[in-house]
């Protein structure tokens, strides 16, 4: 008699190419031990000679691992895990926060490893914003982690420091809305997490860089009173990039978000996009996308400089995106209009 | 009959309690047993088919009297699940992992229908193969493996050829065999502990069947994660290792009360079951072959223009000599404790050496896997060739951007993962056809032959 059901359902997985056998057996090793022992395994195995730390307290899951001088928090997650739980005290002092986070897939029974992949800090924040987060840490699927151990390498050892900075995350889950009026409180310096994390938000004066290019539209004495919410953005190889990835782009450019001042600011909000280079055109076929409630407006660059609509007070969410042909719309946080 | 072959036949209660299925000299092969046919006789059961109520009267008979005869009936009993699991794992991985049919059939079917078994007492002696002696062992683990597997049933939480083909995936020894093979056995616990409530619910409504719905099964599945944790430390605690854990009845009860805990294991194993079956599917398209190297090779030419430098970039010759440079000297950091190693082996097995004289010759791994009349797997397992690639080029990459040319891809994640990636793939691809690649090349001028 033969039972087919075992051929479909059996019990045995091929070992992945990628994956770190453990030399030496350690039966009674918490995840942890068995990640740092695969991790030196590699590193012997490959001949190089990285500083690994905390020396003395190596095995602690709390502790960030320090790869060549690198803060890297390691979780770890069964063989054939699809989630895994982000520990998030650490990310809630950006001082102290990983540079990276590097997920581990740990199977106890056979001393297997497999390290799928590793995230910057940047791209943690931006993760966090559509992960399932309690209050003491967040779930995020494993397929997210890329690159195996080749990126972890490769980050630690070639990168300088300033291209891995070390991000905190909000203690509480990022709000999807805020209010108008607390956009004043943005402005006023108490940048959201997610706003200057993730999206490189700075405050500038009004009517200096952030109305360049509109700077014979707004009348003064509606927009010219407070500051204005900067992002940098820049147009990548396959999306339409803000905050620190826009830096290294070739087109570059500035979105800036400005409540009206005097009787005119909790009933209008200016939002303009660009170009970093005084007077530059814009490229043509950018868009801007405003949207709120059911109203949507959308203008096109051709042979301008700058893209701006005016939004006055009603009900619903705004979202303002950012789109250029054959690249991924930059969609940002909704604002929410609050009386 | 042969390790791979069926018996097309429905198993009858005098075959399924009085034939064995055992390795032997000449193999594996079913041996029927005179005492066990004698003492089924004498039990005048009118069942036509095996099932759990007959394994529960053996073994309850087994338990009642000092007598190996209810147990040799239950030995038979098992061996054919067990015979049964070792054919699937054969059908599924057998060619592609080079498996042997009779060294698996060794951990598993070492059972001679012997009435008595070596006893690990001091010095070792043979004893009767009863209950009360099951009953009576130390930790140290018993042979035959039935004995391990009928020592350990309990009828409240398992059938016998469910518990038989649970114990086979985590008898040690064959795990170990398996893993040197490339395979992982991975058991039901540890995969219902891994898998998500939403991997949960999906599978559950593709795959699911049987009276829970899938928030009953969702809920039953949260209240296994939530218990796991800690029974799994309490077991570390007591046993001083991590693995081998299983539920018991305590632990199923407390899972739900309200219902007997054969019931509760069978709902986490037909959760299990229906992970598997998407779990399997997935990790199978995976199995072949370096799949990194062999199906996104790119041209290596023209690569490094997108993470150079342009402003400060050399000219183009002058930058693939700092990368060819580069690369060298990594190689001969890297590769000769590597090939040493290697040859090491090349006396007990010639193949070897073989598969790496033709890989230095640019030959394709399916082209060596032809030659020395192996799986393409093997060859990739013997070349590693996508683990030494990038060390390779990841050490090389640590190099270059101390140069100017390559400086900017310090400042960039993006940038200095197609550094790495564009080295790689220079390594393992040839430059212009007829050319041989720098990694094979090295192979080529460093391999010893005899």
């Amino acid at each position: 008699m033969t039972d087919s059901s075992l051929d479909q359902g059996l019990e045995a997985f091929a070992i992945p190419t990628e994956a770190i056998v453990l030399a030496d057996q350690r039966p009674d090793a918490q995840p942890r031990t068995l990640v740092v022992a695969a991790l030196r395994q590699e590193l012997q195995k490959g001949r190089l000679a990285l500083p690994l730390g905390p020396e003395t307290d190596l095995d602690n899951p709390e502790r960030l691992l320090l790869l060549n001088r690198v803060a890297v928090q390691i979780v770890t997650a069964g063989l054939l895990a699809d989630q895994i739980a982000i520990p998030l005290p650490p990310w809630q002092e950006a001082s102290q926060a990983p540079q990276l986070l590097a997920a581990a897939l740990v199977d106890d029974d056979n001393q297997v490893v497999i390290l799928p992949g590793v995230l910057t800090a940047q791209e943690v924040i931006s993760a966090a914003a559509s992960a399932v987060t309690s209050a003491s840490e967040m779930h995020l699927d494993t397929s997210l982690f890329q690159g195996g151990l080749d990126r972890l390498l490769t980050y630690v050892m070639v990168l300088q420091p300033e291209a891995l900075p070390r991000v905190g995350l909000a203690p509480a889950p990022p709000s999807l809305a805020v209010g108008i009026s607390e956009l004043r409180d943005l402005l006023a310096g108490r940048i959201d997490g997610i706003w200057s994390n993730l999206l490189g938000a700075s405050l500038q004066p009004l009517g200096a860089a952030a109305f360049r290019g509109a700077v014979t539209t707004p009348p003064a004495d509606t927009f010219g009173a407070g500051l204005s919410l900067q992002i940098p953005l820049g147009l990548g190889p396959d999306a339409v990039l803000a905050g620190d990835s826009a830096a290294s782009c070739v087109e570059r450019l500035q979105l800036s978000v400005a409540p009206g001042s005097g009787e005119a600011e909790s009933q209008s909000l200016r939002v303009v996009v660009a170009s970093c280079l005084q007077g530059d055109l814009l490229p043509d076929g950018l868009a801007l996308r405003v949207s709120q409630g059911d109203h949507s407006h959308r203008i096109v660059a051709s042979a301008t400089s700058s893209l701006h609509l005016d939004l006055q007070q009603r009900d619903g969410l705004i979202t303002i995106a950012i789109e250029f042909p054959g690249l991924r719309t930059l969609e940002l946080p909704s604002l929410l209009w609050r009386r | 009959m042969g390790v791979g072959e069926t018996d097309p036949s429905a198993i009858g209660v005098m075959e399924a309690y009085t034939q064995l299925r055992t390795l032997g000299a000449a193999g594996l092969r079913l041996k029927p047993l005179p005492q066990a046919a004698a003492y089924v006789q004498q039990q005048g059961i009118e069942a036509e088919a095996p099932s759990p109520g007959l394994d529960l009267d053996f073994w309850e008979q087994s338990q009642a009297r000092p007598d190996p005869l209810p147990l040799l009936c239950l030995r038979c009993r098992l061996s054919d699940p067990l015979h049964q699991w070792l054919q699937a794992l054969l059908r599924r991985h057998g060619q592609q992992h080079e498996l042997e049919p009779t060294a698996i059939a060794a951990y598993l079917l070492d059972d001679d229908g012997s009435l008595q078994i070596p006893w690990p007492t001091e010095p070792p002696s043979r004893q009767s193969f009863t209950h009360a002696l099951l009953a009576s062992a130390g930790p140290a683990p018993l042979h035959p493996f039935s004995a391990e597997v009928l020592r350990s049933w309990d009828p409240r939480c398992s059938s016998l050829p469910n518990w038989g083909r649970e114990r086979a995936q985590s008898h040690p020894p064959l795990k170990a065999y398996l893993r040197d093979s490339g395979l992982l056995l991975i058991t039901d616990w540890a995969l219902l502990a891994d898998s998500s409530p939403k991997r949960v619910a999906e599978v559950w409504e593709s795959f699911g069947g049987g009276s829970l719905s899938t928030a009953q099964a969702v809920a039953l599945h949260g209240r296994y994660r939530e218990l796991y944790r800690t029974a799994k430390a309490a077991h570390r605690q007591a046993t001083g290792r991590i693995s081998g854990w299983r539920p018991d009845s305590t632990f199923l009860l407390s899972l739900a009360p309200d219902q007997p805990v054969t019931e509760t294991r069978q709902q986490l194993e037909a959760i299990a079951r229906a992970i598997r079956l998407l779990q399997s599917g997935q990790w199978q398209r995976s199995e072949v072959g370096d799949p990194d190297l062999e199906l996104d090779r790119r041209q290596a030419a023209g690569q490094f223009d997108a993470v150079s430098n342009d402003a400060e970039a050399p000219d183009g010759e002058q930058l693939r000599a700092q990368i060819d440079a580069a690369l060298q000297r990594a190689m001969d950091q890297l590769l000769p404790a590597e090939l040493a190693a290697e040859q090491k082996r090349f006396s007990k097995a010639p193949e070897k050496q073989r598969a790496w004289q033709l890989y230095g010759e640019g030959l394709s791994q399916r082209e060596i896997a032809a030659r020395c009349d192996h799986k393409q797997a093997w060859v990739s397992k013997q070349l590693d060739e996508k683990r030494r690639a990038t060390a390779i080029a990841t050490a090389a990459a640590a190099e270059l951007v101390r140069l100017p040319a390559f400086h900017s891809c310090t400042a960039s994640p993006q940038a200095a993962t197609r550094l790495h990636e564009a080295l790689r793939n220079h390594l393992v691809e040839p430059e212009q056809e007829g050319c041989v690649a720098p990694l094979r090349l090295w192979i080529q001028q460093n391999l010893q032959t005899p």
